[in-house]
């Protein structure tokens, strides 16, 4: 009776976690993920550029903040942010989308690999081209993949709103943040199911996004086929409430 | 009720009626149903019976509650406790007159007076809260004028606090017409001090307040405090503000100790950080590149460094100048595919030494290097690959700018490998603060916390802990509402993770073959659905058999 408890249980907060999710679903409402730490904790500032400019090439306001962060109680950094050059914030939020089960080591290395690929195969348009095209040849794969995840960003998006028993696609305007996301989804969900089991995931990525880059390709597809639904349903922008 | 009607005048009749219907009486409230309709009839003789009830007078509980605190009656309860307190003294033997409250307690008797001063020292030594005084007098009128609004205290505050930023504003008037008015910014307050928190707020005016008040007084108080105020009005703000600690004198930084301990979930490190070294970590005895293992790629390859010769990298074929100089050049003696990943390094990653183990060097380049200096792990693509737990390990003395200058030994345990890097990370930031100025522990400090590593950290109210489920999921009316759920889609006595191979196997059993069949049915198998939808690939439900069996069943 014990054991068949402790599975009810185990099974009943699968359920609830299934109504959560419902729950979630609702356009306008956002959950707040528990943190340990209190409101007043501060984000920490790791460029140490701040530090080191000298006291008297700060403005008033600057003062004034450096006085202000004295007293206030800092978070931890997190282990995935260091003061390294190499580090972009981009990358390291791809990185952990990328990532499955918590396996860290091989989305890092997916991650470098797509670089490299992306790379490579700009050396050789570089180098097969005559030297007019090759001023314009990006070959820098940060450049690449910055400017290909921008370039998928939607502009507005849609949400699924309740209203008399059906649910309707509404347009909506997005966040940047919730802008970069489905970038990034996007790209690689794109890369997840539309390539063969055979081709590796660094060759589909840095294919996608050097097509993203120049604006063709699958995934620039789906952000104009949002804006064409946005902009077809745009007489429901008014079942918005916010 | 026909039944009981009962003709006027019939005695017979009432007898038949108590004879026939005795039967029918099913407890005493029929009867006394009955009796009560006899009694209603008009015009009946027969029989009264009388209903006397016990009318119980309700005191008014709250003129009992308002006589039971009152001065006087406090009074009198001081006075008998002395009483009480001489005789229980010379029952003990005691002297009367010095017999006090710690000897009361030392008998471990209960005191014979339950009620507790609503205000007083004896209060706060048990640590309640003060209740606010008796607050109308003995005709029950109330003592202040704004007692009705239920927080008299909070009101007043903000009359008053208005009234005096009236006044300033009426003394500016005053010289604007004057002519004398002049624009004077305030000087923004240092940031020493801060507004009270709700909890001193509620502290302080014994009344409880909600969150929106709180807000609005504090945005009162700082329109005030934003005008030129007077010495009276500074007063009145400067009660409202408290004194805030610099944060970094909390930590205590011991006079060049080196030692220092580290904690990131369940990894424990401790790291001892030498001055005048080269850059070399030793983790629980093992180099710390064999500890926290490089990611190995087949299109990494290893260059050795050393500071003053001109290397040249097998397969990049890129030769730099060595390191600490600031300046590299690159000879780009081969026009390799490769080759121009190196313009994207930048001098910083090239600056990295790391001490070297010899059984790395095997793999490294043919060029003479010093001992003690690190091969440099590179990549073609263009940036140093350091893992991430490297990167860990550097990040305090990158910070600092103190790359190759400090030998560290550590050991660690438990945890996994990004926890034990995220420990060693904390001691040797601690270690450091004693080798650098107070400022550059401030910088550390706000960079990313010293103090405390995050198990250490209070859980705020409300909060459950790690690993519990949200509050969400524990609020008692959403428990009671999933239970009756579940009970009702007979899904709490069946275990849910067995539901779709035992329903399958309970049906031939033909144990109730009612339920399990309605069990089975749409409901079932729709929540059954619900709470597998969540999972991505659940179990596959065994309940092609169901909808057979629920014409079978019906």
């Amino acid at each position: 009776m014990a054991a068949s408890a402790v599975t009810a249980v185990r099974g009943w907060s699968g359920l609830l976690l299934g109504v959560r999710s419902v729950v979630l679903r609702l356009p306008g409402l956002t959950q707040v993920r528990w943190s340990r730490y209190g409101p007043e904790y501060q984000d920490p500032q790791i460029d140490k550029g701040y530090y080191r400019k000298p006291l008297a090439a700060l403005t008033e306001e600057e003062k004034y903040e450096r006085e202000l962060r004295k007293t206030q109680v800092i978070k931890a950094a997190p282990a995935t942010r260091t003061s390294s050059v190499f580090e972009d914030p981009v990358i390291s939020k791809f990185t952990n989308m990328m990532m499955k089960g918590g396996n860290k080591i091989l989305a890092r290395s997916l991650m470098t690999q797509t670089l490299e690929a992306v790379k490579r195969k700009q050396f050789e348009k570089y180098h097969a081209a005559s030297p007019e095209e090759q001023a314009t040849i990006e070959r820098n794969p940060y450049t690449i993949f910055h400017q290909a995840l921008k370039n998928c960003e939607p502009v507005i998006g849609l949400v699924s709103i309740l209203k008399g028993g059906h649910f309707y696609q509404v347009p909506v305007p997005l966040a940047d943040q919730r802008r970069r996301f489905l970038a990034m989804k996007w790209m690689i969900t794109e890369c997840r199911e539309k390539k063969h089991r055979r081709v590796l995931m660094p060759e589909k990525l840095s294919q996608e996004l050097l097509e993203a880059f120049h604006n063709r390709g699958p995934v620039i597809k789906r952000k104009h086929d949002t804006h064409k639904m946005a902009e077809a349903n745009r007489a429901l922008a008014h079942y918005r409430w916010w | 009720m026909a039944a009981l009607r009962v003709s006027c005048g019939a005695a017979a009749s009432y007898r038949l009626f108590l004879g026939g219907r005795v039967s029918f009486a099913r407890g005493q409230g029929l009867w006394k149903a009955a009796a009560a309709k006899l009694q209603r009839s008009p015009g009946c003789q027969i029989l009264r019976l009388r209903h006397t009830t016990v009318v119980t007078t309700r005191k008014n509980v709250a003129v009992l509650r308002r006589e039971t605190y009152t001065v006087d009656f406090i009074k009198k309860q001081i006075e008998e406790f002395n009483v009480g307190k001489r005789h229980l003294a010379n029952m003990m033997g005691e002297d009367p007159e010095t017999f006090t409250q710690e000897d009361i307690d030392e008998q471990n008797l209960v005191q014979h007076i339950c009620c507790v001063e609503r205000t007083g020292p004896k209060r706060a030594a048990l640590g309640l809260q003060e209740l606010p005084a008796i607050q109308w007098g003995e005709d029950g009128r109330p003592f202040h004028f704004l007692f009705y609004t239920g927080r008299q205290s909070y009101y007043s505050l903000m009359h008053e606090a208005y009234g005096k930023l009236l006044d300033v504003e009426n003394r500016q008037d005053q010289l604007r017409a004057k002519g004398l008015f002049s624009e004077k910014t305030k000087a923004r307050d240092p940031i020493g001090s801060r507004w009270l928190i709700k909890e001193e707020l509620e502290e302080m005016l014994v009344e409880k307040l909600s969150d929106q008040d709180y807000a609005q007084f504090i945005r009162l108080l700082e329109r005030l405090s934003a005008l030129p105020c007077d010495a009276a009005e500074e007063e009145f703000v400067g009660r409202f503000r408290r004194s805030v600690t610099i944060q970094s004198k909390k930590q205590l930084i011991e006079p060049l100790q080196y030692d220092e301990k580290g904690n990131r979930k369940t990894a424990k490190a401790k790291v001892a950080v030498y001055d005048h070294g080269s850059g070399r970590i030793e983790v629980n005895g093992v180099d710390y590149l064999l500890y926290f293992p490089v990611t190995q790629d087949r299109s990494y390859r290893k260059l050795s460094v050393s500071g003053s010769c001109v290397l040249k990298c097998r397969l990049c074929h890129l030769c730099f100048l060595g390191l600490g100089m600031g300046s590299r050049k690159t000879t780009k003696t081969n026009l390799d595919l490769f080759h121009s990943c190196w313009n994207s390094i930048p001098v910083e990653a090239v600056l990295l030494q790391i001490p070297v183990n010899s059984a790395l060097l095997s793999s490294c380049c043919v060029h003479p290097h010093q001992p003690g200096l690190a091969p440099l792990v590179c990549s073609p693509r263009g940036g140093i690959q350091l893992s991430a737990s490297l990167e860990q390990l550097m990040f305090p003395f990158h910070f600092l700018d103190r790359l190759g200058e400090h030998d560290v030994t550590c050991t660690v345990s438990g945890g996994g490998r990004a926890a034990q890097a995220g420990a060693i990370r904390l001691a040797t930031a601690r270690a450091l603060c004693s080798f650098v100025t107070e400022d550059e522990v401030e910088w550390m400090r706000q960079g990313w916390e010293l103090l405390v590593g995050l198990g250490a950290l209070p859980l705020t109210a409300g909060a459950a802990g790690p690993g519990a489920s949200p509050a969400f999921l524990r609020f008692p009316w959403f428990i009671k509402a999933s239970l009756f759920m579940l009970q009702r889609d007979c899904l709490l006595p069946i275990p849910v993770s067995e539901s779709g191979r035992s329903r399958a196997r309970r049906e031939p059993a033909g144990s109730s073959p009612g339920r399990s069949a309605e069990c089975l049915g749409g409901k079932g198998g729709g929540a059954v659905r619900l709470a597998r939808g969540g999972r991505a690939g659940g179990r596959r439900w065994q309940g092609e058999a169901a909808p057979s069996h629920l014409g079978v069943g019906n």
